[in-house]
């Protein structure tokens, strides 16, 4: 009777308490999403420039709007993995061609379903500029285009950025090497 | 005292009759059924979302800029008339193979093999301090001239060239189409 009943005889079961662990793991994959969202809101995937000695910078929060030029496989179904276009970003006959222009969060597909011209998107592309020019005549262009597309697609789109009287276009590629371990 | 009842002291032996039947009920009845939620699974799910995201989110951040200024207006240079300034031209015309593409600076030297001589040979065509018997100033004019087949691959690497041979007045020109 004198025994406490609290204290059981025994060896003590050892117990780890993972709540606050799953706490900050569930913090942290929120944290995540949030961030992979902002940042790929406006971004398609794709594969830009990978430079030799590149001279490119971090990008720093300014008030920009991002114009992608993707490659048709944003549109269609992809021929290629991943892992295949890593390897060997230029691969392929496909690619090439621009599938789709994406301005902010409007995008104009070239290719497949519901799809215009270039000479439609391009306009487009102008109209959504012009009235992100009116709300702000500073705002900065920020020119993402996969590294595979041929001149003469990025300039139609880089003619029509300039016409809209755009003075800064920042064009998108890979940081140098030393540079992207520090993210 | 202490000998006349030394059970409490030695309940575990359970010799005793009348705690022996009651304890074997006890003891079915006293565990009672252990609810435990099993959380490996969920945790193992966990670290694979996060490692996913870990690894999406840094794939975007390893992108950086170089900023180019446009030339305003068609893209035919007009008002450059008043410079005596002769621009520098890069010629990039695609090849058969899409990794590669000529190199030529026109009218000036020998074409580079690839992009990282073309710097070398736009710095040591640069007049500064440095190199007093440069030929350009940084703000000379630089057109980058593409045909159309070029790969942007190559546009933007001919572009950071420029750029790294710290050129300010950089510019592209409409795609030439080649006739062949």
């Amino acid at each position: 009777m004198s025994k406490s009943k609290v204290h059981k005889p025994g060896a003590a079961k050892p117990n780890m308490n993972m709540t606050p662990l799953i706490d900050v793991t569930f913090q942290i994959i929120i944290f995540f999403m949030l961030i992979n969202n902002i940042v790929s809101e406006q971004s398609v995937q794709m594969i830009v420039p990978n430079l030799d000695e590149p001279e490119t910078r971090k990008i720093e929060e300014m008030k920009k709007v991002v114009i992608n030029v993707a490659p048709v496989e944003h549109v269609l179904p992809q021929q290629y993995t991943i892992k295949q276009r890593k390897d060997s970003p230029l691969l392929g006959p496909d690619r090439e061609e621009a599938g789709a222009l994406k301005i902010g969060m409007n995008e104009y597909r070239l290719k497949g379903p519901a799809s215009v011209t270039m000479g439609e998107a391009l306009q487009g592309i102008q109209s959504d500029l012009e009235r992100y020019l009116a709300a702000d005549p500073e705002i900065e262009v920020e020119l993402r285009a996969d590294c595979a597309l041929y001149y003469e697609q990025v300039q139609l789109v880089m003619a029509a950025i300039s016409q809209t009287g755009v003075k800064t276009v920042h064009l998108v590629a890979f940081l140098p090497e030393d540079q992207r371990q520090a993210n | 005292m202490a000998e006349p009842n030394p059970q409490p002291d030695q309940p575990e032996n359970g010799v005793d009759s009348t705690i022996h039947h009651q304890s074997r009920r006890q003891r079915s009845g006293r565990q009672p059924p252990q609810v435990q939620l099993n959380i490996t699974p969920m945790i193992d799910v966990i670290f694979q979302l996060l490692i996913y995201f870990v690894i999406t989110a840094s794939f975007v951040m390893d992108e950086g800029i170089l900023t180019a200024k446009l030339p305003q207006g068609t893209g035919k240079a007009e008002g450059v008339k008043k410079p005596p300034e002769r621009p520098i031209k890069i010629r990039l015309t695609s090849l058969s193979l899409p990794n590669e593409c000529r190199i030529e600076l026109v009218g000036i030297g020998r074409s580079p093999r690839h992009f990282s001589e073309l710097a070398e040979q736009l710095a040591a065509l640069q007049y500064n301090e440095q190199n007093p018997s440069g030929s350009f100033k940084p703000d000379n004019p630089m057109i980058i001239e593409p045909d159309g087949r070029v790969r942007w691959q190559h546009v933007v690497n001919a572009f950071n060239a420029a750029v790294k041979a710290r050129y300010t007045n950089v510019a592209f020109a409409q795609a030439q189409l080649e006739e062949e």
